[in-house]
């Protein structure tokens, strides 16, 4: 991995082809059933489903988190790892982000 | 003209660029980047140690926030592997034993962790045509949103930077934009005019020194009734006036002569 990978919301898992990449997902814990898929709520509030999910590793119900995956369909993603963004991570900061700042043109250079 | 290169990069007219070895105070710049910038960066042709961003910005010091991949610590220093979804980067740091504050050596212990989100301050370094960063200060991040907020820092910073470079050019610090006024009215009082507060008081702030300036060199300043008076035929208000004296004092460039209503302008 080179350390760049597509930071994610629901609508960006939907409309841009990334299947077999990385990507990174940041949203809320909304359930998960102690096995192996969880519910995320991502930034812009759509849902995911994430599948293989390790369940050793994986936070509490409303913990915000970021978690590494491949996208599997429209709405999954494969999980990868997790790491914990805090309880007080600003979700609609984020959103703003990485829909208005990152993916705006002028910027290509900087987050491309 | 006699403009110091104030606040401006000042890459253009400065004899000092020649010399490698000591930049100026301006060429001194702390950029926040993200990863990829770095590693995109033009390295410098004659074969010297600059290095400049895509933008144009060389680069001097760096912050960069990221995520910890990897870590390796010897005896003498410790290198970790940063990411920050734009690219990797090795961070690395030379540690004197006995000779560190323990604060500080427990900052850095804490971010030997795999997925701490840490924050980088360094110096970019090219060796064997790979780069990396020495780094200074190597800390968690207080709040992951710290994250989000560097990333906005980098994109300001570089619309910033573009800003200046269009309005006026770098360098010349006029690019400051606020109520630059009556040129002729401050000779040496250049520094008030760049670091002042810029919520509009600057002309006011400019006004209030021309008119204490215009009263001459006294023993016991200029009463501020006399400015108040002074600006009021300039459409300033009384408030603006004392605003924009208190700030003028603030930075230095006026300072109260026999009680607080007086004052005088530092040379």
């Amino acid at each position: 991995m080179d350390g760049s990978f597509e930071r994610i919301n629901s609508s960006m898992l939907k409309t841009t082809p990334q299947a077999g990449q990385v990507v990174s997902l940041v949203g809320k814990v909304i359930d998960f059933d102690g096995v192996d898929t969880a519910t995320i709520e991502a930034a812009d509030g759509g849902r995911v489903t994430v599948d293989q999910v390790d369940p050793g590793s994986f936070p509490p119900p409303n913990a915000i988190c970021e978690i590494m995956g491949s996208p599997t369909g429209e709405t999954s993603i494969q999980f990868f790892i997790c790491r914990d963004l805090g309880e007080d991570f600003d979700l609609g900061n984020y959103n703003k982000l990485i829909q208005n700042v990152m993916k705006n043109p002028k910027y290509a250079d900087i987050f491309e | 003209m006699s403009y110091d290169n104030q606040g401006g990069f000042g890459s253009q007219g400065t004899p000092s660029n020649q010399t490698k070895t000591r930049r100026n105070y301006d060429e001194q710049t702390l950029i926040p980047v993200t990863i990829k910038q770095i590693i995109t960066a033009d390295g410098d042709p004659t074969g010297g140690n600059d290095i400049s961003l895509k933008d144009g910005r060389t680069l001097y010091m760096v912050k960069i926030v990221g995520c910890v991949r990897s870590f390796e610590q010897k005896s003498t220093n410790l290198a970790i592997d940063i990411e920050d979804g734009t690219g990797m980067i090795e961070a690395k740091t030379w540690m004197n034993e006995g000779d560190e504050c323990s604060a500080v050596a427990n900052m850095r212990q804490e971010c030997c962790q795999d997925y701490a989100f840490v924050r980088v301050i360094g110096q970019v370094k090219e060796f064997d045509g790979k780069r990396h960063i020495q780094a200074t200060d190597i800390r968690l991040l207080g709040t992951k949103n710290e994250f989000t907020y560097h990333l906005l820092e980098v994109a300001y910073s570089f619309d910033k930077y573009q800003k200046r470079k269009e309005s006026g050019g770098v360098g010349m610090g006029v690019g400051m934009g606020y109520g630059i006024g009556n040129m002729s009215s401050m000779p040496k009082t250049m520094g008030a005019k760049v670091s002042m507060n810029q919520g509009g008081g600057n002309s006011a702030a400019d006004a209030a020194v021309a008119s204490i300036k215009s009263y001459g060199e006294t023993d016991t300043g200029v009463d501020i009734q006399n400015v108040i008076a002074d600006l009021a035929s300039q459409g300033f208000s009384e408030q603006e006036v004392r605003n924009a004296m208190e700030n003028l004092a603030n930075e230095g460039h006026v300072y109260s002569t026999i009680d607080e209503n007086h004052f005088s302008v530092s040379e």
